[in-house]
């Protein structure tokens, strides 16, 4: 039994016509969807997003469906030797690429993240703009698109700061003179946070303290209502936490912490 | 909730009902459901003759303030105060398990303060004017005792007026309900906005009543109140018109039957404006004044009677709701202008300078977002502040609500 079926010129340009669709299909998927989300805000918005990879796959099996029967015999001894010999060869030769596709197929089933989310992955921290075959493309806070391959999954932690929801929490430090009244402080913060335009209300907000030995470390823990609006959140919770702690007289603390806390 | 033993009573024009009664009319995409079963129905029957355009429509246009002034009257808030008296009429009669506040909520361009206002004359009760910007910010308890130094029952109109989003602008208002809800104060009423009542529903849930609310004007209570607002030009009847068909968007006051509760007898036109307006009285008088339409040798100012277009009779036009430019059907803002239009709900208004101190915005940050609001149609600059313009209000509570942001319950 051939493994090969004869390609004549019609089946070749119906591969053609199959790949051309789909490049056309992804590509028009890859702008369609992201800027359908863009008039959503919050849950609505993410969805949106996370499904162009699940289109984008779906488009690909399909692909392979179609092709592989112009190419092959479609036996089961057939496409076990097709798959192996590539598997075999392009294992070899493609090894981090090959792992990186897999780890790729793996993210799209486990998630660990999905278009809109914010990632950290070794140090690098933006959104999740698009979910390649082989990477994974975010954009930092200071609008500098990282490529990360998806091979990074099997062995670096990546932190994922909503984890597919419009839920975000943000921390606002302040860092104050252990010499004062801390409920009075605790307050204060909570009121600055509840009166914050960008506050998020299905949320709790908490305001965590710890004494250090340079001082008192409060952290004002707050949703925003849009996970695009945080620099923008914890910018008005500083600026007006600082106001407010100011009025009340409060000593803020000059030399900046060596330390970090990991409440 | 609707008595299903008294469905055939007639209901009031203004009602007041608790706030989880508050019915939206009917929306659009419920018309089209029922009005393609009808439609369905309608094409197994014989084909009747569709009207002809009765005149040139692009002749037509907007009547001048006038005319329209008197042709669509500015809302009479009286009667909604006088069924706010009835709705309160065995209130204070229920002894001491009975809550001594009640909280009045209105959504915006309802005149809810007007409206306690009128009570307040009605039952000669006393208004307490809303705390000064000052008294706001330090929190100043002196405004709290004209609550208490008195046994007489009072009316706070416009507690909107009595905070600021702002770390110093809910301590006051926070206080006002500790002290309202311990029953430390005499017998009164809360007037507020829908929009800041929300905002207090996040901040302090567990110390506010339960409010009560004026009934949205479902498609009939539309027709009768739009009725009532033109009462006549120079002793003759005023017909409405739709300029398309010819057919009445209001029914002539001959046929108006009092007791009808069957919305069908509504045009399309009012159907319509009863769902975008989302029922709000204010928001519906602002379109319907904007729609009005005359021929231009109608409104000829030679002319002593500037609609006249019969003996007995007077024709005002409509052109049909899709053609109808109502000032801002959607529109795309920044998110600085979505935020700074939020905040000026969230207050009922705000002027600039308060405007910089509920955001994080700079003055020329918040200058040109007021800026482009207004040009967009959104805003108006009245009465010192910036407040959302009645037609606008509808696109821009959903603009607000689907980015995600705090919005009002009605």
């Amino acid at each position: 039994m051939e493994l090969f079926q004869n390609l004549n010129q019609i089946a070749i340009i119906q591969i053609v016509v199959i790949i051309a669709g789909t490049w056309f299909g992804m590509a028009l998927i890859q702008r369609l969807l992201p800027w359908l989300a863009e008039s959503f805000s919050g849950r609505r918005r993410l969805y949106i997003l996370a499904s162009v990879p699940i289109f984008r796959l779906m488009l690909i099996i399909a692909a392979i469906a179609l092709i592989i029967p112009k190419i092959v015999e479609p036996t089961v001894q057939n496409l076990v030797a097709l798959l192996g010999a590539l598997g075999l060869g392009l294992g070899f030769a493609f090894k981090d690429y090959i792992s990186s596709l897999i780890a790729g197929i793996v993210t799209l089933y486990e998630m660990p993240y999905r278009v809109g989310d914010w990632i950290t992955i070794e140090n690098v921290y933006g959104e999740v703009k698009e979910i390649g075959m082989r990477a994974v493309e975010i954009v930092t806070p200071d609008d500098t698109v990282v490529v990360i391959p998806h091979q990074k999954f099997w062995s670096t932690a990546i932190h994922n700061g909503n984890d597919g929801s419009q839920y975000l929490m943000c921390v606002a430090d302040f860092y104050l003179h252990p010499r004062h009244a801390a409920m009075q402080v605790k307050a204060s913060l909570l009121e600055v946070a509840w009166t914050s335009i960008y506050l998020q209300f299905d949320k709790p907000v908490t305001v965590v303290i710890r004494e250090q030995p340079w001082g008192t470390h409060y952290r004002l823990k707050a949703y925003p209502v849009d996970t695009r609006d945080q620099f923008s959140f914890v910018t008005d919770l500083t600026i007006r936490g600082k106001a407010a702690l100011t009025e009340l007289g409060v000593e803020f603390i000059a030399m900046p912490c060596p330390g970090r806390m990991t409440t | 909730m609707t008595d299903p033993n008294n469905e055939t009573q007639p209901r009031p024009l203004w009602e007041f009902v608790p706030a989880t009664a508050y019915t939206l009319p009917p929306s659009p995409v419920a018309y089209r459901v029922k009005g393609g079963i009808a439609g369905l129905i309608d094409k197994l029957k014989p084909a009747k003759e569709i009207p002809e355009s009765p005149l040139q429509e692009e002749l037509l246009q907007a009547l001048p303030d006038r005319f329209r002034d008197y042709i669509a009257q500015a809302p009479d808030w009286q009667p909604a105060a006088l069924a706010l008296d009835q709705k309160l009429n065995k209130w204070g009669q229920g002894g001491e398990q009975e809550r001594m506040t009640v909280a009045v909520v209105s959504p915006p361009h309802v005149a809810n303060g007007a409206i306690l206002k009128h009570f307040s004359n009605i039952r000669s009760w006393r208004v307490i004017p809303p705390p000064t910007a000052e008294q706001i910010a330090n929190a100043d308890t002196s405004w709290l005792k004209a609550f208490t130094h008195m046994p007489s029952p009072w009316v706070l109109p416009n507690l909107e007026k009595c905070y600021l989003r702002h770390y110093r602008g809910l301590a006051l208002v926070r206080q006002l309900f500790v002290l309202l809800h311990g029953g430390r104060a005499p017998q009164g009423i809360i007037g507020c906005d829908s929009w800041a009542w929300a905002y207090f529903q996040r901040v302090m849930p567990e110390l506010l009543p339960t409010p009560i609310t004026l009934q949205a004007f479902d498609p009939m209570r539309l027709v009768r109140w739009l009725r009532d607002l033109a009462p006549g030009f120079h002793g003759k009847q005023v017909r409405f018109r739709q300029s398309d068909n010819g057919n009445d968007v209001l029914p002539p006051p001959s046929t108006i039957k009092a007791d009808s509760e069957n919305a069908t007898t509504a045009s399309q036109f009012v159907k319509n404006l009863a769902a975008f307006s989302r029922g709000i009285p204010g928001v519906a008088w602002s379109i319907w004044g904007s729609a009005l339409r005359s021929l231009p040798e109608d409104t000829d100012s030679s002319c002593k009677d500037p609609v006249d277009t019969s003996d007995d009779q007077t024709t005002i036009w409509l052109p049909p709701w899709e053609q109808l430019e109502v000032p801002i059907r959607s529109s795309n803002l920044d998110k600085l202008e979505l935020l700074v239009l939020h905040n000026i709900l969230l207050h009922a208004g705000l002027s600039l300078e308060k405007l910089q101190q509920v955001s994080s915005f700079t003055a020329t940050e918040c200058s040109l977002a007021l800026s482009a609001l207004k040009n967009a149609g959104y805003l108006e600059y009245q009465s010192n502040v910036w407040q959302v313009t009645a037609a606008a209000y509808p696109t821009a509570r959903q603009m607000i609500k689907s980015q995600g942001y705090l919005t009002d319950a009605f």
